[in-house]
């Protein structure tokens, strides 16, 4: 916990002070104080305080275990941004029952019919809900698009 | 744990498969697609066959808004002597301009048409999107809509010329709502301003209702919207419309007179309106099929019921017309928006 | 009138739609993404064709279902169907988690109909005054509301107030993106015009909520932890509910009120009154950890802001948000002008959607009460085929929103951001109310400035502003004392014992 929580605490004060640079940009009205930057100017300086407190604070913090069950989750990120890209390109319908195939490869699933009714129910139940009862489009991809 | 590695590495493999398969598909369809434009440019030599399908209709606005609702009452019927059925297609974002520039990159064959609004030509003016008017070849206008001079049924202003007089006298001190900086009706209340040498003090809200919600609370002194959006209380005798401001009176509000006929002023008519578009580089036979289905539309009883029901102004013009009053707001805006001191 | 009223709604037809309305409302806002304006807008060409009271009672009834649906998926999966269940998430997931799920869902089920119905009463009898009053809030009561509503931050914040506090401002930090609401800059835009209007907080809270949580569920599913969660069958036993009562009503008039307000709805509604029920329950520190009022108060009080909304619309022709914006639209198309005249011109109309309206809410009791054995099912889904179907819904749902891929990528990155945030004990609940309540108090805090010419003394001159900002500053400031007091004594104690 205690170097996240730096960590943590760095990346506040940084974006506080980036935010506070960009707002020195902005235009200020005639006549009012309170232009577009009062609002962000004023919370950044708010935040950076806060960054400063988490540093201290994590002085008391126990230290950090190793975060071992991490992986998972973050394989299942990338999966997704993976997923995300085959949507773009191939689009939802096409996309969907490839990824979640992935998954439950992936998630160790050992009954071979979840392999086709998931997928297929998934994808048939989002197109039913949202194309046909909804009439909201579902994405194409730019293959077909 | 280990032991069900190998399937994350078969997990890990199919994705690699299925990136390789995606990029050489991709490849072969687009040569495929490629094949369709050559044999759709080889048809609309001859007369035109178009349209073989659905059309889309993009709006740029969120589902359930005005210009959504009139974007599908217009749909419907145009499907009718269209011979296709027509998708509303909602692209919101950026107020408007994601919408506009979806409508504008769209492919030039007809198949996707946007219902455009006053905010393509004023948007670029703010340097919010770099997309104009100039990129689309326009249909049919169907709506316009003029601003109004409303105040408190119980404010000292009994007529339009009383409180142009007040404005004069009182600079700065008149508090007028509008839907937002940059606005239509701010950039209505900016053009008064300047061709009547007044100075209000403009109330930006977020849209037209909560700027009438102020007025009746008397939180503000004038609203500049549409008769549509003031109707309901000018009926009821909370709010009084001192003038129209447009050439012609309103359906919407029988009785008020235009403002130049109470005061003599002349304005620009600067108010919403809307309009059906393509992008630019559309063959011309496939823009008349969609002009004569639109406009035909735009005639139809039930459309027009559907606009009078809303208090919405008909105003309908051909692909001609409607370039003209685009090409006309867009001058106006370029004046008046730098003027206004929005464009930092 | 009345009786005649009667005639029109109990119809067979009637009734029938106002069923199909409610449960597609259920199932709408139990869904990621769909939100009670989506529904609402998406199914109003479909009244076109049918006659005023059975049109806008088909709405009505998907707009009151969506409402109290968002609470199912916020309560069993931790994933908010529409923002205004986004408080409910914060004590009903605790207790799914602990097997309580079908107790959570029947108080959520009976609060949102009990608080609904007696919103509808509100209007029936108190319209016009109750107008009239909502129309003396200006902007300097609006950012009054915004920063009381704001100063809940404290007593959400969790574990540790400074995180808390931090994902606060980071999230009103995030609010100020887009254009300013004032001179039109455009602000943190990066020249993007996705970004124009700022980010859309919708896709924010799915990817904080749903897919952090589908991210966090996978540390676990690999390792064949059996920590399944059995269903206790008990449900909500009658002391229980006496005891809640109390939060119920008082929910529910703050709903009415805020529902009433323009442009605040059920999702400031929501907060404001849990906090409220915190405030005054006699244990505070059960809240946050599965507390029955946690769940009472917000699902009473957005379910009350749909009969507050209704008030401005019908007495004033003024849609208050989206959704009663959509309405107005309904009844434009039937030729109906909403406002002070339609009450005499078209008294029957309003009766039987009176009429219609009570038994919209009584039927969220009917179908939510005896869907409950329906919906807990979710939770026998194994998490190995529940997570990956959630993660796909969260795309799509994104998408819904505006058919913008753009808004699927801000869920990703939030789910991400939000995967590490729960990780090291950073709150997701103060981002998503910064998110709904910075841009009110920042516009409206310019917008009466713009009004007194610069002057500040707005804020303390106009009594409900004045009275709102002392309230907020109390509540920003006890949770903030009491804890730096405990702290002090914990570490007193602890030298003591040194």
């Amino acid at each position: 916990m205690k170097t996240a929580e730096q960590i943590a605490s760095f990346i506040v004060m940084i974006l506080a002070v980036a935010v506070y640079a960009m707002t020195l940009q902005f235009p200020s009205l005639e006549g009012f104080e309170t232009g577009p930057a009062f609002f962000p100017k004023m919370l950044s300086i708010v935040f950076f305080i806060l960054g400063v407190l988490l540093f201290l604070q994590s002085f008391r913090s126990s230290n950090d275990k190793l975060p071992e069950k991490m992986r998972d989750a973050l394989i299942i990120m990338v999966l997704m941004l993976v997923y995300l890209y085959l949507v773009t390109l191939l689009g939802f319908n096409i996309s969907t029952p490839i990824i979640l195939v992935i998954f439950l490869a992936f998630l160790k699933v050992r009954t071979w019919y979840s392999y086709i009714a998931l997928p297929i129910g998934v994808t048939f139940f989002v197109y039913l809900i949202f194309q046909v009862f909804l009439g909201v489009p579902i994405p194409e991809g730019a293959m077909f698009g | 744990m280990e032991r069900g590695s190998w399937r994350k590495w078969v997990a890990s493999a199919a994705v690699v498969g299925m990136l390789a398969l995606t990029a050489c598909g991709g490849g072969g369809n687009t040569s495929s697609s490629g094949g369709d434009d050559k044999a759709s440019a080889a048809s609309s030599e001859t007369k035109t066959d178009f349209p073989k399908k659905s059309v889309n209709l993009i709006v740029p606005y969120a589902a359930g808004g005005g210009t959504d609702a009139t974007a599908r009452a217009l749909a419907k019927e145009a499907e009718k002597h269209l011979g296709q059925s027509i998708a509303v297609v909602n692209k919101t974002g950026g107020g408007g301009a994601v919408g506009f520039t979806e409508g504008a990159t769209a492919k030039p064959d007809g198949y996707t048409v946007t219902m455009v609004t006053v905010e393509l030509t004023t948007l670029h003016h703010l340097n919010l999107t770099p997309v104009t008017y100039k990129e689309f070849k326009p249909i049919a206008q169907i709506n316009f809509d003029p601003a109004t001079i409303t105040v408190r049924a119980d404010s000292p202003w009994k007529t339009a010329q009383e409180f142009i007089d007040y404005a004069k006298a009182h600079p700065g001190e008149v508090k007028v709502g509008n839907s937002g900086p940059g606005s239509i009706w701010h950039l209505s209340a900016a053009a008064l301003e300047k061709d009547a040498g007044l100075k209000f003090n403009h109330v930006p809200f977020d849209g037209a209702a909560p700027a009438v919600t102020a007025l009746l609370g008397g939180h503000i002194d004038a609203v500049p919207v549409s008769p549509a959006e003031v109707k309901a209380q000018v009926d009821a005798g909370k709010l009084r419309t001192l003038a129209i401001v447009d050439d012609k009176p309103s359906d919407a509000l029988p009785g008020v007179k235009t403002l130049e006929e109470e005061t003599g002023i002349k304005t620009t008519y600067l108010g919403p309106w809307r309009g059906v578009v393509v992008p630019k580089d559309t063959p011309d036979d496939v823009v008349q099929v969609l002009t004569d289905a639109f406009m035909k539309a735009a005639d139809e009883p039930a459309f027009k019921e559907y606009m009078n029901n809303n208090g919405l102004g008909i105003v309908i013009k051909d692909g001609a017309g409607f370039e003209k009053l685009m090409e006309e707001a867009d001058q106006s805006f370029g004046e008046l928006i730098p003027a206004l001191g929005l464009v930092k | 009138m009345l009786l005649q009223a009667f005639f029109d709604v109990f119809q067979f037809n009637v009734i029938g739609i106002l069923i199909l309305g409610v449960i597609s409302g259920i199932a709408i806002g139990s869904l990621p993404g769909l939100t009670a304006t989506m529904g609402v807008a998406l199914l109003l060409p479909l009244t076109f064709g049918m006659s005023a009271v059975t049109g806008v009672l088909l709405l009505i009834g998907i707009y009151f279902g969506a409402i109290y649906g968002g609470s199912i998926s916020a309560i069993l999966i931790n994933t908010p169907g529409t923002p205004s269940a986004a408080a409910t998430t914060m004590d009903g997931y605790p207790l799914a988690q602990q097997g309580h799920a079908k107790k959570a869902l029947m108080v959520s089920t009976i609060s949102s109909g009990v608080g609904g119905t007696i919103s509808v009463f509100f209007l029936i009898f108190f319209a016009p005054i109750l107008a009239d009053w909502a129309l003396e809030f200006s902007a300097a009561e609006s950012f009054a509301l915004a920063i009381f509503g704001l100063s809940i931050i404290t007593s959400i914040a969790g574990e540790s107030m400074v995180k808390g506090l931090i994902t606060g401002v980071a999230g009103l930090l995030i609010a100020t993106m887009g254009l300013d609401p004032v001179s039109g800059f455009p602000r943190f835009t990066f020249g993007e015009v996705n970004l124009m209007n700022g980010l859309n907080f919708i896709p924010v809270m799915i990817g904080l909520f749903a897919a952090s949580e589908a991210f966090k569920s996978m540390e676990s599913i690999n390792f064949q932890d059996k920590v399944k969660v059995t269903l206790n069958k008990a449900g909500l036993k009658w002391p229980e509910f006496k005891r809640i009562i109390p939060t119920i009503l008082r929910s529910t008039g703050l709903g009415t009120f805020i529902g009433m307000i323009p442009a605040a709805g059920g999702d400031v509604a929501s907060f404001v009154s849990y906090n409220e029920a915190k405030r005054f329950s006699k244990k505070p520190e059960e809240f946050g950890k599965g507390a029955l009022e946690g769940i009472s108060a917000p699902e009473a009080a957005n379910n009350a802001t749909t009969g507050g909304a209704m008030i401005p619309l019908l007495t004033l022709g003024i849609p208050g948000d989206a959704v009663t914006a959509v309405l107005l639209g309904a009844f434009l198309v039937q030729g109906l002008q909403p406002g002070p005249l339609l009450f005499q011109n078209h008294g029957e109309v309003v009766y039987a959607l009176f009429i219609g309206m009570i038994l919209a809410n009584l039927l969220i009791i009917i179908c939510g009460l005896s869907g409950i054995r329906l919906f807990v099912k979710v939770l026998d889904v194994p998490k190995k085929y529940l997570t990956p179907t959630i993660l796909v819904l969260c795309v799509i749902g994104s998408y819904a929103l505006n058919n913008n891929f753009f808004d699927v990528w801000v869920m990703m990155i939030s789910g991400i951001v939000g995967y590490f945030m729960q990780r090291y004990g950073f709150p997701a609940s103060p981002v998503i109310l910064a998110l709904i309540l910075g841009p009110m108090a920042e516009s409206n805090l310019r917008r009466a400035l713009v009004m007194s010419e610069g002057s500040y003394s707005i804020f303390f001159t106009r009594p409900i502003a004045c009275t709102l900002i002392i309230l907020a500053i109390l509540t920003l400031f006890t949770p903030l004392f009491r804890y730096l007091w405990n702290n002090h004594k914990k570490r007193k104690a602890n030298s003591e014992a040194i």
